[in-house]
């Protein structure tokens, strides 16, 4: 049997949000707290993954997600299409996530200061100089990360770090798989770029 | 001089494309690798469900206020413009009266005057002229 391309694959996939979702949000929307309270416990570690890929530190990823979660319940009136919850909440869980990640890369230059301190005194330590290395790729990965265009940084996130596929991501953004793809590939290049 | 194993040529100055591409690899690779064990959030649930709670009740305690403030809103305006009308009735006599002059000169009488509160001094020099005006004042109107 011949390979398929990705896409054909990919196309194939059942649409992100599931039916069971609409009806939970639905009922949620009509006040039952119990059917929000479902989504929450569904929902709560995808999202913190999710931010993490953006933010990476696990506090303020379960931060951001409570927000989302929050403004979700806030806003459910506002779903008219209430199938499309999920994307929804991952769309508000991104805008949070880029708030976030903009604050945190105004201060990853000086966190950079602090690592290097710190690099000195954990010098006598065996692999000091591999887990400096390591933890200053990171920041640089963040502040590479914060200075993408917003479309490229959320496909980017969404492929390369939370495993999504591209059909899914194009649904996420409301955008042809097409766009998705080259979004996530300006993207990786500019992080290259940055990376260097 | 290092050589590119693949090409036989010496290699340039800096990192090569595949080099920089590994770099971003494995800060992806490292950060896919914390994603896919996330800590556990044992309180997240209890954390919104306060969180919900506290919004809601700060919803209906605004809701209150909103509802306590227009009822309140017509005797609220009556009473304002009754003090507004009553602050501006006292006031305006005082408002008309002129303000006195400053006292600019510096004569120990008249200075002394001024500061006794008898009398309100007054300087022109108008013309090169210098001229001194002492302003009796009955005591106690001022």
């Amino acid at each position: 049997m011949p390979a398929q391309k990705p896409r054909v694959r990919e196309s194939a996939r059942e649409p992100a949000d599931s039916p069971e979702d609409a009806q939970l949000a639905r009922r949620a929307a009509a006040g039952d707290q119990d059917a929000f309270e479902t989504l929450v416990v569904r929902y709560e570690t995808p999202l913190r993954k999710l931010v993490y890929g953006y933010v990476q530190d696990w506090e303020v990823a379960e931060d951001v997600a409570q927000d989302a979660f929050l403004l979700a319940f806030r806003k459910l009136d506002r779903l008219d299409e209430h199938a499309a919850f999920k994307s929804w909440l991952y769309r508000i869980a991104i805008n949070r996530a880029h708030d976030e990640l903009r604050r945190k890369s105004r201060w990853a230059q000086r966190l950079d200061l602090n690592v290097r301190e710190e690099a000195l005194a954990e010098l006598p330590a065996a692999g000091a100089e591999s887990r400096v290395e390591s933890r200053l790729l990171r920041r640089s990965l963040v502040r590479a990360l914060a200075e993408l265009p917003k479309g490229q940084r959320t496909a980017v996130v969404l492929k390369d770090v939370v495993g999504m596929k591209y059909v899914e991501i194009a649904e996420l953004l409301g955008c042809p798989i097409g766009t998705a793809q080259i979004r996530v590939h300006r993207g990786r290049r500019q992080l290259r770029r940055r990376l260097e | 001089m290092q050589v590119d194993e693949r090409t036989g040529r010496p290699e340039a100055a800096g990192k090569r494309p595949e080099a920089m591409g590994e770099r971003l690899e494995a800060a992806l690779e490292a950060l896919r690798e914390e994603c896919s064990v996330p800590p556990a959030a044992p309180g997240f649930l209890a954390r919104f469900r306060a969180r919900r709670d506290a919004w809601i009740d700060g919803g209906t305690q605004t809701a209150a206020w909103r509802l306590l403030a227009l009822r309140l809103a017509p005797a609220g305006a009556l009473a304002a413009l009754a003090a507004i009308a009553f602050a501006v009735g006292f006031e305006s006599p005082q408002a008309e009266a002129p303000a006195p002059p400053v006292a600019e000169y510096d004569d120990p009488f008249a200075a002394g005057l001024e500061e006794a509160g008898v009398a309100t001094v007054a300087v022109a020099d108008d013309d090169g002229y210098e001229f001194l005006a002492v302003l009796y004042e009955p005591l106690g109107t001022r």
